[in-house]
């Protein structure tokens, strides 16, 4: 009888000849993971579950909790592994019973019969062992319809396990199974999240944050390194890029149409972080934006920004509202750093009334004044930038 | 980089009397409220700071109590004294320019029904003729603080105290005195005019996290942390001895010095002097009647506060904003309500003093405001 962590993957099990290659990715980042825990754990694979055990001195509580940040998993299960014969599962639930328990009032049994060659069925299971759960606790009783605790066993191939019910793991697909991503991060709220949805589909994401001091503040960027650290989170490392954009804007205002400052810093934000992906051989841009929800974010806008690169823009946020982005910030913890009151970007430079109608030509007529090469290149010059693990 | 210090009215460096007194507090690890050998020895540093701080106050031991902070002390003096005073009256008349832990403590209170009437405190000055106006009905509460937060203005508290006998309104006076104690010449004032002061001890180079409040003999609060009754039952909670030990010696340490007023109006107005010399027409100066020694209220022109004090901090300057450059963050009240305009509120800088300034500091500081303004001026 032991205590197991069990793993239960998702989309990945629908994969055919390459599972091995996904599987081998997600048992690395639980590896790199469990780093993290106290005493040493073994993995096991099977039946598209990966089973955690750990030492004597092995801190499951805090293995537990790692396990919710591991993308490609569906649902994470605590239990108890036993012997595949009721004799052993009647004793592990009377032992540990009170565990799945909790102090709940109410519960069901589940069996999962994998292994046919079980000698009882899945209904003779649950009816032995939900008798042994009313004689050994008191003020409990069986509630099929709404049980407070799902009491669920198991019986897989190598042996039988029982748990109280999983949780939804983190989701999506293996990290580094997609490749990677340059996240245009900014301290708002959109571009984690953005960040996030794109690197659960198992993109390795790097980010670069354009600051412009002393225009912005060091607290605006030690905003961004803390919601750099929550997509890193997830990932397991990322790396984040600073380069500075105060040369850029001062030419821009110096010298161009005050309601198109935002669409010409956006251009080369863009062409700037096309560069760094190059570079890093990210095969992608991810931005936070969402169709109308500023000026610079309508279709022509955004067709404006993205006209000045050759990589794929990925905007996972463009069909999302507002409060859509704010809930999965809050569910992944950005939002509440993001609401910190240091801007990214001074009200100063941004325009009054901003051309939401913008068209290439104008852009371009635009930029005709400024020495684009030169301001981009300086500002690449200046780049510094941080791993984060 | 340099490394220079403006910021004293946000907090101050601890004195090097703090610290010993702090770290040999640490060693007296006992409950004060123990009655045991090692409680006692805890109790008397407690016993030992409130008498040296009711010293500098002017006011009996028993009248000062020990608190988390200004804020708290502010949130205790003004719902606990609604509240005890509450079938008295529910009228409380405080100004336009107070510190948010008052303001925000008042709005409360007007969600609870009580009625709060806010005198003008345009230039700095207190309205007299609006106070005594104010004062024509039965009044629980009057709150104003002694030195202005952000300009600097000291408001006078013989005045109101004046008003409110001459009115007969029955009120009790609470000052926040977080800015000022110590601060003014006159040290006994707070207590001859005031029925609650709050103070609190890091901005007299003691620790964070420890507050005080002078309770008038005979003044009726009700407390809003309940608990083993600590403090004379106004706020449970075991005391903070190390905080508390250094607010008593920091205090020890200011009373010490007899010009240490002096020494920090003298820099202020060298400030003043060198930044206007170096900047000329580029810089306004909010000049209250009467202000206190340590704050220093400026806006450059065409530079907002925001990317100064980013630009400053680059440098190794800390000062601080008046307000915020951002359009969406609300607009300083206070600022306003001295009736700067709008482009000096949006470019309003607070420099404020401690006596470890030099003069040398100020000569680089007027420096770099003069390189800010050249460079970043729009």
């Amino acid at each position: 009888m032991k205590e197991v962590i069990l793993l239960k993957y998702g989309e990945m099990v629908l994969k055919g000849l390459n599972k091995n290659y996904f599987n081998s990715l997600l048992i690395k980042r639980v590896r790199n993971l469990l780093k993290e825990a106290d005493g040493n754990f073994t993995l096991d694979y099977s039946q598209s579950t990966l089973c955690i055990r750990g030492d004597e001195n092995a801190d499951m509580d805090k293995a537990y909790s790692l396990m919710k940040k591991v993308f490609g998993v569906s649902t994470i299960c605590r239990g108890i592994e036993c012997e595949k014969d009721m004799a052993a599962i009647k004793k592990a639930l009377i032992e540990h019973g009170d565990r799945f328990l909790m102090g709940a009032k109410t519960f069901k049994c589940t069996a999962k019969r994998s292994d046919k060659r079980f000698p009882l069925n899945s209904m003779q299971i649950c009816a032995e062992c939900g008798e042994i759960i009313l004689e050994n606790f008191d003020g409990v009783s069986v509630d099929v319809n709404d049980p407070e605790v799902n009491i669920t066993i198991e019986i897989r191939d190598r042996a039988a396990f029982i748990h109280g019910g999983g949780e939804k793991g983190a989701c999506g697909m293996p990290v580094g199974s997609n490749g990677k991503a340059l996240l245009l991060l900014s301290g708002g709220i959109d571009s984690p999240v953005a960040g996030y949805m794109v690197a659960k589909r198992g993109v390795f994401v790097d980010a670069v944050y354009f600051e412009s001091p002393p225009y912005t503040s060091e607290a605006a960027k030690e905003k961004v390194i803390s919601l750099a650290k929550k997509i890193g989170e997830y990932t397991g490392r990322i790396y984040l890029h600073f380069v500075s954009v105060t040369e850029i804007q001062q030419a821009i205002m110096d010298n161009c149409e005050e309601k198109l400052f935002t669409l010409l810093l956006r251009r080369f934000m863009m062409r700037i972080a096309e560069r760094i992906a190059d570079e890093i051989h990210a095969g992608a841009l991810v931005t936070g934006e969402s169709i109308g929800q500023v000026a610079s974010q309508t279709m022509m806008a955004l067709n404006v920004t993205d006209s000045v690169v050759n990589m794929p823009v990925f905007r996972p946020c463009i069909g999302l509202d507002k409060d859509e982005i704010v809930t999965r910030a809050r569910s992944i913890g950005t939002f509440e750093i993001s609401s910190l009151p240091y801007d990214d970007c001074c009200s100063l430079f941004t325009p009054k009334h901003p051309n939401t109608r913008p068209t290439e030509d104008l852009l371009i007529e635009a930029e005709k004044k400024l020495d684009v090469e030169g301001l981009i290149e300086r500002a690449l010059a200046g780049r510094t930038y941080i791993k984060i693990e | 980089m340099l490394d220079i210090y403006f910021d004293s009215a946000a907090t101050t460096k601890p004195c090097q009397a703090a610290v010993e007194a702090a770290v040999k507090a640490m060693e007296e690890y006992g409950n004060p409220s123990s009655t045991h050998f090692r409680g006692l020895a805890a109790r008397r540093i407690i016993e030992n700071a409130r008498g040296i701080i009711a010293d500098a106050l002017g006011c009996g031991a028993d009248e000062f109590i020990f608190t988390g902070s200004g804020s708290e002390s502010n949130n205790l003096a003004i719902i606990g004294a609604a509240r005890a005073r509450r079938r008295r009256s529910n009228v409380i008349v405080s100004t336009d320019s107070e510190h948010p832990s008052v303001e925000k403590t008042l709005e409360y209170l007007e969600s609870e029904g009580f009625q709060v009437i806010r005198l003008s405190t345009k230039g700095g000055k207190l309205d007299i003729n609006e106070l005594r106006e104010a004062l024509k009905q039965k009044v629980a509460l009057v709150s104003i603080m002694r030195a202005n937060n952000e300009t600097g203005a000291l408001y006078d508290i013989a005045a109101v105290r004046r008003e409110i006998e001459n009115s007969g309104c029955g009120a009790l006076f609470h000052c926040d005195a977080v800015q000022g104690f110590l601060k003014t010449q006159n040290r006994g004032e707070l207590t001859r005019y005031c029925d609650l002061v709050s103070v609190s001890a890091h901005k007299i180079n003691a620790l964070k996290g420890c507050g005080g409040l002078y309770v008038k003999k005979g003044t009726r609060l009700q407390p809003i942390i309940w608990g083993g009754g600590h403090e004379r039952g106004l706020r449970s909670g075991t005391e903070n001895t190390p905080a508390i030990a250094a607010f008593g010696a920091a205090c020890r340490d200011w009373l010490s010095q007899k010009d240490r007023v002096q020494a920090i109006t003298a820099l202020r107005d060298y400030a003043e002097q060198r930044i206007l010399k170096e900047l000329g027409d580029k810089v306004a100066i909010h000049r209250p009647p009467e202000r206190v020694c340590a704050i220093l209220s400026l806006s450059l022109a065409g530079v907002k506060s925001e990317v100064a004090l980013n630009y400053l901090s680059g440098e190794g300057i800390c000062v601080s904003a008046g307000s915020a450059c951002s359009s969406h963050q609300k607009e300083n009240r206070v600022l306003y309500n001295f009736g700067l305009k709008k482009e000096e509120v949006d470019s309003a800088l607070r420099i404020s003093f401690s006596h470890m300034n030099t003069k040398e500091e100020i000569d680089l500081l007027a420096e770099y405001l003069k390189k800010a303004v050249d460079k970043l001026a729009r």
